[in-house]
C-alpha cells in the first residue's frame, strides 16, 4: 500500500464513502497534501518569497522646455513634466505634456478646438469606461481584449489648462475631474498648465495585472486647425512657440 | 506673392484618385496639415515643412514690408521679357542627364497605421525618359502629412518640376518693381531659343547699379504639367511587417436572398462575398423603407457573421445567413464588411424581396399527433379538408368520395344520413317540443302554450325565441304586481339609509354637502342625517322669535305675546358658536346662499304655501337672511322647517330648523308625513295675533362682521424685473443686504420651466413663495423677508426685462395700473395695465408649488438704457387671494405702491467712459496735459465686464488693441488671440484692473512731446450683459501726449559780435545753421529800420570752423 493510498484510506476510514460526503473528503485530503508539500519543502522556501519587491522606473528628465504643437490629426506621445507617487507608492499620478494649444484660425476666427480621438497603451486601444477616464479594457491590432488594466489605470485629458477638461470622442462625464485635483500638490492657484494639451495618468501598481510600469502612451488628437494657411500664420505670429511677427505684417488676405 | 487665405481656399481644392480596389474617389483637400511640429528645430524650418507640406514656400515681400507664401500652382504670365527690357545677360542653368531624378519616394507618417512612418515611390517610366538617363531617386519627407495621395501628390509635383529645372536670372529695370515671387513671366530670346517661355519668379531684389536701381530677377521653368492631377491613386500601404493596412475595406458584392417562404421553418437565405481588406466580420442589414430615398431609409442590422473558425474572411469568400424571424414584409438587404477599426462600404442593394412566411409541418404520418384546444377538432378539419382535396383530385362528380366514404360506414352499421340538410334550412327535430312542470309534461301542442294576462304572445324567429308584453311591467296594466321604479341604485360615496315605518325600506342617500337640495326634499326630516366632515353654522335668533311654551292658538291665545306679523318676511340670524360641532371663528365676511326649501306650517300640519327657495331668499348685512314666506293668517299656530346647509359660510353648513315632531303616514307613500298631535312643533313656533294692528312688519335685523384678525389687503412685498428668475436653495442661501453669500444655485423646477418657456424668453422663473406672516398682521413688516437680492437678477439689468411683483398672500390680478418712473427726474416714461397681469406660481424653499403670490406683467420695453427707475401702482392692482382665508378671498384689494424705494436700473449701452495714463502732468501751463513716456494706459468702460472683476473672461475671444502715433504709424499693437487668456499674471500686456478697466501695458517706451492715440476693434472686451463693446475708430477719443522729454537751452549769441567794412558778425554760442526770419538793422536813434536781410540771403554765410559765427 502506498502512501497516498493510505491516506485515501485514512480519509475513508474517517468520514466514510458516501458521496454526499465528498466536499469535505476532499477537503480533508487537501489539507492532508498540503502539510505533506510543506514538510517536503521544509527547509528550501526562501522566507520572503511572497514579498513584492515592486520595480524600478527611472524616468528621464526633459532637458529642455521644449513642447510639440499639434496641427490637425496627428498620433503622437507626450513629455512626462510631472510624476508623483501616493498610496504607499503604489500609485503613480504624472502628467503627460503633448501640444502647445494654439491661436485663433484665420479662416473662422474661432479658437483652435481639441478632441481626444482615441488612446494607446503599449500600441494597444483603450476603451474606458462610462466615465470617460478609467479604462475598462485595451485592444490590440488583431483585437483581443485584455481587461488587466481595468480600474488600474485612469487617463484624464485636459486641453487648455488645468480647468479645461477634455472627455475622450465617444464619452461624455459632466463631473470630469480637474486636473488640479487629481496630483498631490497641485492646487487651482499654481498649476494652470495654461496653453497646454495634456493628460493626467494614474497608474495603480498591481503585479498580478503586470501593472508594473507606465506604459508607452500614444495620444491620437485633432486640432481643429488643420489648413495650411491658418498653420502658417499660427506658425509666423505666436509668441510662444513661433516667429512672434506682428500680424499686421503677415499677408492674411 | 499670395495670401494665406488664398493659400486657405486652394488647400480646400479637392483631387480625385483612384482606389486600390478600384473605383475613383475624391481627396476633398488636397493639403492639409496634420502632424506635429517639433519645437527644438528653429522656426524657419518648421515654416518651410509647414509650406513645403502645402505645395508652397514661405515669402517676403520687401515692398509691402509683409510676409505670404508663393503657392506652386498653374498660372499665366503676368510679364513679358525680351531684350528691350532685360538688362545685360541672361544666365541659364539646370541639371545635367546625369542629375535628372526619374523617381521620387516621399516618406511620411500614415494615417492608416497610426501615424507610423509609410512611403510611397513613383517612378517615371523607362519609356518615357531620356536616352542614357540613369536611376536617380529624389528623397523627400513630410513630417506634417499623413494622408498617402497627398503626399503622392506632392511627390509627383517635386519630381516634375525637378526634371523642368532651368533656372534664369537677368536684370531689368526699375518698373517692375511691382513683380513679386511666385509671379510667372515669359521671357522671349533667340540667343537661347526662348520664344514666350513660361517661368515662375524665385526671387526679386533691387541691385545698385551704376547710377540706376535695377531688379534681378531670378526664374525657375514654367510648366503646367507639373501640376495635374491626373494618375493619383490611394494603395493599401505595407506597413513594416508587411501586414496589410486595417483601415481599408473594400465594397461586398450585391447579396442574393433566397426566400423559403411554405417551410416548416419560413426563412430567408442571404449570400454575399466578403470585400478586400481585413474583414473580422459581415454585417447584414435590412429596410422596410422600400418606398423612401436610400438616404431617407432605417436599416436594422439583422445579423453579423463572423469566419467559423475566427481570423477574417477572404476577399471574395461567400458569406451566408439565414434569417427566419421575419414576418410578412417587403425588403430590401445590404452588407458591409467590418473590422476592429473601421468599417467597410456597403454594397449594393438586392432588389425587392416579398416574403409572405407560411409555416407548415413536415409531414404527417399515422403516428402524427395533432394537439389543439378543441378536443381536437382541428384534427378533424384537416382530415376533411384532406379528404376534400382528395375528391377533387379525383375528378368525376363532387363529393364522390365523401359518398363512398357514407357508403363503407353504413356497411359497417353507423347511421349516416342520405343527404345533409342546405344551409338555413330548419334543423330536424327527432321528437316534439314538451312543455314540464317539473317531472310532469304539460304539453307537447305549441298550440295550446298560455301565459297568464292579456295580450302575452310568445314568437319564435329565426333570432330566438321572444315573450312579449308580460304583465307588470312599465307597459303593462292591471294584475301580477307591479315593478318598483323608485329603487335606485347607490352612487359611490352614497350612503344608505333606512326611511322608517312599516313599508319602510333603505335608501341611498348622497354626500349632503353636495346634495342638500335633495336632502330637504327627498329624506325626511326625522332620519338622521350622513354628516360630511362639516361644521353646522348656528341660527344665532329669529324673527319671530321662538316661543318658549307651546301654545295653542284654538285653544289658548295670548293677545300680549302673541304677535308674529302676517305680512313681509322672516327673518333668520346665524352666527358662530355653539358647541362641538359647530363653526366656532368669527364671521369675517358675508354668508351665502345653500341650498334647499324653507317651509312653514300652521300647528294643524298644514303646510302654507309650497316652500320658499333659497333663491327668493335674501341676504341682509352680511349674516341675515330674509325669507319671503306667504302671508299668514292671524290666530294662527306657525312652525318653520328650514333644510340643512339653507345658508353657507365658507364650508359650514347652517343647522337644521328640525325635530322629532314629524312621523311617516304609514297609510301613505313615504314622501307624506303627519304631525304628533302632541308635539306639532319645531324649534321655530311662534303665533299669529289676533288682529293685524297688533303686528308690526319686521326689519331686518343687524349683521354685522367681525373685524379680520389677518389683513385682507396683500401688499407688494417685493418685486423684480428680471429676465432671469432664480429660487435660492434654502433661506440659509438667501442673500440679505449686507450679508455675504456664498453661492447662489437655480434650481430647476419643471412646471415652472415649461411655465416660462412658453410665455418669456428667459430661463425660468421663480420665487421664493415661502410667506412667514400667513395669519398674522403685520406683513408689511415682512418685507425684507420676501424680498430679493437684485445682484442676482443682473441689476443693473441688461435688456427689457419683465416686471413681477410679488405680494404678501396668494392673489388674483386686479386693476389698475402700474407707472415707472425714471429717478433723476421722476418723469413717468411707461404705464402698465395690470389687469393684463399673469398670476405666476410660487415655489417654495422645499421646491413645492405653493403660493399664487406673484403676477408678472409685461416686459419693460421702450425704457431708455443708462438710467434708474421706480415703480408707483395703485390700490387695487391684486385681489386676495389666499385660499387658507377663504372669507376674505376677492373682498379686498391691494393697497397703493407709492414713494422711489422699489427701484431698479438699466444698464447704459455698453462703451468706452474715459481712460487715464499714468502720471499725468501739466508741463506746459496751457493745459494740455502730458504724461510719462512709460505709462500704461486704461480703458475705462461704462458697465461692468463679463463676470466682474479680475475675470479675464472679460475678453472677447479675438481683435486688437492698437496705440498708433499721431502721424498714422504704429507703435505697438495687442492681439487678445496671442495673449494668455486666464492667466493671473500681473505683467500682462493686457489685463483687467477692476470690473470695467482695461490695463494696456505697452513693452515699448512711447517718444517724448509725441501726440499718441488708441483704437481697438469691436468686440475687445464683453460687458456683463454679454455685449461686445463697439470699436473704437475715433482718434480723438483716447488721446494722449508724452512729456517734452530733456530740452537743450536756446541758442544764444555771444557778446563778441562785431561789425566792419565786410559786413556784420554774429558768433553763436555752438555750430548753427540757416533759420528763418529776417536780421534786421535798426537805426537807434530814429527806431527805424534802416535794412533786413532774410537768413537764407546767400549773403549770409556760416563760417562754422569755429564753435561760432
Amino acid at each position: 500500500m502506498s502512501f497516498l493510498s493510505g491516506i485515501l484510506d485514512i480519509g475513508k476510514k474517517i468520514i466514510g464513502d458516501d458521496t454526499g460526503k465528498a466536499l469535505v473528503k476532499t477537503a480533508v485530503l487537501g489539507y492532508l497534501l498540503n502539510r505533506l508539500r510543506r514538510n517536503a519543502l521544509k527547509d528550501n522556501a526562501p522566507k520572503n518569497e511572497n514579498i513584492d519587491g515592486g520595480v524600478r522606473l527611472q524616468i528621464p528628465p526633459a532637458s529642455d522646455t521644449k513642447i510639440p504643437v499639434i496641427y490637425g490629426t496627428a498620433v503622437t506621445g507626450g513629455i512626462i513634466t510631472d510624476a508623483v507617487m501616493s498610496n504607499n507608492n503604489k500609485r503613480m499620478t504624472y502628467c503627460l505634456t503633448i501640444s502647445e494649444r494654439t491661436g485663433t484660425l484665420l479662416s473662422t476666427g474661432a479658437a483652435s478646438a481639441y478632441v481626444f480621438k482615441n488612446i494607446y497603451w503599449n500600441d494597444t486601444r483603450i476603451v474606458f469606461k462610462a466615465d470617460g477616464f478609467t479604462v475598462d479594457y485595451v485592444v490590440d491590432r488583431d483585437s483581443n481584449q485584455d481587461i488587466n488594466l481595468r480600474d488600474l489605470v485612469k487617463i484624464y485629458c485636459y486641453a487648455g489648462n488645468s480647468s479645461t477638461v477634455s472627455v475622450p470622442e465617444g464619452y461624455t462625464n459632466a463631473s470630469y475631474p480637474l486636473a488640479y485635483t487629481l496630483i498631490p500638490g497641485w492646487t487651482s492657484t499654481t498649476h494652470f498648465m495654461n496653453d497646454l494639451i495634456f493628460v493626467v495618468i494614474e497608474v495603480n501598481y498591481n503585479r498580478e495585472k503586470n501593472v508594473t510600469g507606465i506604459g508607452d502612451m500614444r495620444f491620437q488628437i485633432q486640432n481643429s486647425m488643420n489648413k495650411p494657411g491658418d498653420v502658417i500664420r499660427d506658425m509666423l505670429t505666436s509668441t510662444r512657440y513661433g516667429a512672434g511677427i506682428d500680424v499686421a505684417e503677415v499677408l492674411t488676405t | 506673392m499670395d495670401s494665406l487665405t488664398t493659400l486657405n481656399t486652394f488647400a480646400a481644392t479637392s483631387v480625385p484618385y483612384t482606389q486600390e480596389a478600384g473605383g475613383s474617389a475624391t481627396l476633398t483637400n488636397r493639403y492639409q496639415i496634420n502632424g506635429v511640429i517639433d519645437t527644438n528645430q528653429t522656426i524657419i524650418e518648421n515654416l518651410e515643412k509647414l509650406c513645403s507640406a502645402a505645395g508652397s514656400w514661405l515669402s517676403y515681400d520687401i515692398s509691402a514690408g509683409k510676409w505670404g507664401v508663393v503657392i506652386n500652382r498653374t498660372g499665366s504670365s503676368v510679364a513679358s521679357f525680351s531684350n528691350s527690357n532685360i538688362l545685360g545677360p541672361i544666365s541659364v542653368s539646370g541639371s545635367g542627364l546625369k542629375d535628372l531624378y526619374n523617381s521620387v519616394r516621399v516618406e511620411f507618417p500614415n494615417r492608416d497605421i497610426r501615424d507610423a512612418g509609410d512611403f510611397v515611390k513613383i517612378d517615371i517610366p523607362v519609356g518615357e525618359r531620356n536616352s542614357n538617363e540613369l536611376p536617380n531617386t529624389l528623397n523627400l519627407a513630410y513630417d506634417l502629412i499623413n494622408e498617402p495621395v497627398q503626399a503622392q501628390l506632392l511627390g509627383f509635383i517635386e519630381l516634375k518640376q525637378s526634371r523642368v529645372d532651368l533656372v534664369i536670372t537677368f536684370e531689368t529695370d526699375y518698373s517692375n518693381i511691382n513683380l513679386t515671387a511666385g509671379d510667372i513671366i515669359d521671357v522671349t530670346s533667340s540667343q537661347f531659343s526662348f520664344s514666350a517661355k513660361l517661368f515662375r519668379i524665385i526671387t526679386i531684389a533691387e541691385k545698385q547699379g551704376d547710377g540706376a536701381i535695377t531688379i534681378e530677377i531670378t526664374a525657375l521653368e514654367y510648366d503646367a504639367g507639373v501640376y495635374t492631377t491626373a494618375d493619383l491613386s490611394r494603395f493599401n500601404r505595407s506597413d513594416s511587417t508587411g501586414i496589410i493596412t486595417i483601415g481599408s475595406i473594400g465594397t461586398p458584392g450585391t447579396p442574393v436572398v433566397t426566400k423559403f417562404e411554405v417551410d416548416a421553418r419560413p426563412r430567408i437565405v442571404i449570400t454575399s462575398t466578403a470585400p478586400t481588406g481585413i474583414v473580422d466580420a459581415m454585417e447584414f442589414w435590412r429596410t422596410t423603407d422600400t418606398a423612401l430615398s436610400e438616404s431617407a431609409r432605417s436599416y436594422q442590422l439583422i445579423g453579423t457573421q463572423r469566419p467559423p473558425g475566427g481570423g477574417t474572411f477572404t476577399s471574395g469568400q461567400t458569406v451566408t445567413l439565414e434569417f427566419d424571424t421575419l414576418n410578412s414584409s417587403n425588403f430590401l438587404i445590404k452588407t458591409r464588411g467590418v473590422n476592429e477599426f473601421t468599417v467597410g462600404n456597403f454594397s449594393a442593394l438586392t432588389g425587392l424581396i416579398e416574403y409572405v412566411p407560411n409555416q407548415i409541418t413536415d409531414g404527417i404520418d399515422e403516428n402524427t399527433k395533432i394537439y389543439d384546444a378543441l378536443t381536437q377538432a382541428a384534427t378533424s378539419f384537416a382530415i376533411n379538408l384532406a379528404l376534400k382535396k382528395l375528391d377533387e383530385l379525383l375528378g368525376g362528380t363532387a363529393g364522390d368520395l365523401f359518398s363512398r366514404i357514407a357508403d363503407i360506414l353504413r356497411s359497417f352499421g353507423i347511421p349516416v344520413p342520405q343527404s345533409l340538410p342546405a344551409p338555413g334550412a330548419t334543423p330536424p327535430v327527432s321528437a316534439p317540443i314538451t312543455v314540464q312542470t317539473g317531472s310532469s309534461t304539460l304539453t307537447t301542442n305549441l298550440g295550446t302554450l298560455r301565459f297568464t294576462g292579456d295580450g302575452v304572445t310568445v314568437t319564435n324567429p329565426s333570432t330566438g325565441l321572444v315573450i312579449a308584453n308580460i304583465p307588470g311591467g312599465d307597459g303593462g296594466g292591471g294584475g301580477g304586481g307591479s315593478i318598483d321604479t323608485s329603487v335606485k341604485y347607490p352612487n359611490r360615496g352614497d350612503t344608505i339609509a333606512w326611511t322608517g315605518g312599516q313599508d319602510g325600506k333603505w335608501v341611498p342617500v348622497p354626500p349632503c354637502c353636495d346634495q342638500t337640495a335633495n336632502l330637504a326634499t327627498d329624506f325626511p326630516a326625522y332620519v338622521e342625517r350622513p354628516r360630511k366632515n362639516f361644521l353646522l353654522l348656528q341660527i344665532a335668533s329669529t324673527l319671530p322669535p321662538d316661543r318658549s311654551t307651546f301654545a295653542d292658538s284654538r285653544t289658548n291665545f295670548s293677545a300680549n305675546t302673541d304677535k308674529a306679523p302676517i305680512t313681509g318676511s322672516y327673518y333668520v340670524t346665524f352666527n358662530t358658536g355653539g358647541g362641538a360641532g359647530y363653526y366656532s371663528q368669527p364671521l369675517y365676511g358675508a354668508i351665502t346662499k345653500g341650498s334647499g326649501v324653507a317651509r312653514i306650517f300652521a300647528s294643524n300640519g298644514t303646510e302654507l304655501g309650497s316652500g320658499v327657495d333659497i333663491a327668493a331668499c335674501t341676504i341682509v348685512n352680511n349674516r341675515v337672511l330674509e325669507i319671503p314666506f306667504p302671508t299668514r293668517a292671524l290666530k294662527t299656530d306657525y312652525f318653520v322647517t328650514l333644510p340643512l346647509g339653507f345658508v353657507k359660510y365658507c364650508d359650514a353648513l347652517s343647522q337644521p330648523i328640525v325635530g322629532p315632531k314629524l312621523i311617516p303616514n304609514d297609510s301613505e307613500d313615504t314622501n307624506t308625513w303627519y304631525l304628533d298631535d302632541d308635539k306639532k312643533e319645531t324649534t321655530w313656533n311662534f303665533n299669529t295675533p289676533i288682529r293685524a294692528s297688533l303686528a308690526t312688519a319686521y326689519t331686518a335685523p343687524s349683521g354685522n362682521i367681525s373685524t379680520p384678525i389677518v389683513s385682507t389687503s396683500p401688499v407688494v412685498s417685493s418685486f423684480k424685473v428680471a429676465k432671469t428668475f432664480k429660487r435660492f436653495r434654502d433661506r440659509s442661501d438667501r442673500k440679505y443686504p449686507g450679508t455675504t453669500q456664498a453661492s447662489v444655485e437655480p434650481v430647476v423646477i419643471a412646471d415652472i420651466k415649461t411655465y416660462i418657456a412658453q410665455n418669456y424668453s428667459a430661463e425660468y422663473v421663480v420665487e421664493d413663495g415661502v410667506s412667514k406672516a400667513t395669519g398674522g398682521p403685520g406683513l408689511e413688516n415682512a418685507t425684507s423677508e420676501l424680498t430679493f437680492s437684485l445682484e442676482e437678477d443682473s441689476n443693473p439689468m441688461c435688456g427689457a426685462g419683465t416686471l413681477a411683483l410679488t405680494f404678501s398672500t396668494n392673489v388674483r390680478v386686479g386693476t389698475g395700473n402700474i407707472r415707472i418712473y425714471r429717478l433723476s427726474d421722476q418723469v413717468l416714461r411707461k404705464t402698465i395695465n395690470a389687469a393684463n397681469g399673469v398670476v405666476a406660481t410660487g415655489i417654495s424653499a422645499s421646491g413645492a408649488l405653493n403660493a399664487n403670490n406673484t403676477i408678472i406683467y409685461e416686459a419693460l420695453t421702450g425704457l431708455e438704457p443708462g438710467f434708474t427707475y421706480y415703480i408707483n401702482a395703485d390700490a387695487g392692482i391684486a385681489q386676495n387671494n389666499s385660499t387658507s382665508d377663504c372669507y376674505n378671498s376677492g373682498v379686498s384689494l391691494s393697497t397703493a405702491l407709492t414713494g422711489n424705494s422699489f427701484q431698479f436700473s438699466y444698464a447704459p449701452v455698453f462703451d468706452l467712459s474715459s481712460f487715464s495714463v499714468k502720471d499725468t502732468f501739466d508741463v506746459s501751463g496751457n493745459g494740455n496735459n502730458r504724461t510719462d513716456v512709460h505709462t500704461e494706459i486704461r480703458l475705462i468702460f461704462n458697465t461692468t465686464f463679463k463676470d466682474g472683476y479680475n475675470d479675464l473672461s472679460g475678453f472677447g475671444s479675438s481683435g486688437t488693441i492698437t496705440i498708433y502715433k499721431s502721424d498714422g504709424s504704429v507703435h505697438q499693437t495687442f492681439n487678445l488671440a496671442d495673449r494668455l487668456i486666464n492667466s493671473p499674471f500681473t505683467n500682462e500686456l493686457l489685463k483687467i484692473e477692476s470690473d470695467n478697466t482695461v490695463v494696456i501695458n505697452p513693452t515699448t517706451d512711447f517718444d517724448f512731446d509725441t501726440t499718441y492715440y488708441v483704437l481697438y476693434d469691436a468686440g475687445v472686451v464683453i460687458s456683463k450683459c454679454l455685449t461686445n463693446c463697439p470699436a473704437l475708430s475715433d482718434t480723438s477719443r483716447v488721446r494722449f501726449k508724452t512729456e517734452a522729454g530733456p530740452q537743450s537751452p536756446a541758442i544764444a549769441l555771444n557778446s563778441t559780435n562785431s561789425v566792419n567794412e565786410t559786413g556784420l558778425n554774429l558768433p553763436f554760442d555752438r555750430k548753427v545753421e540757416a533759420g528763418s526770419g529776417l536780421l534786421k538793422v535798426i537805426d537807434v536813434s530814429t527806431g527805424t529800420e534802416v535794412a533786413s536781410v532774410p537768413a537764407t540771403d546767400p549773403a549770409v554765410t556760416f563760417n562754422n570752423y569755429t564753435d561760432g559765427a
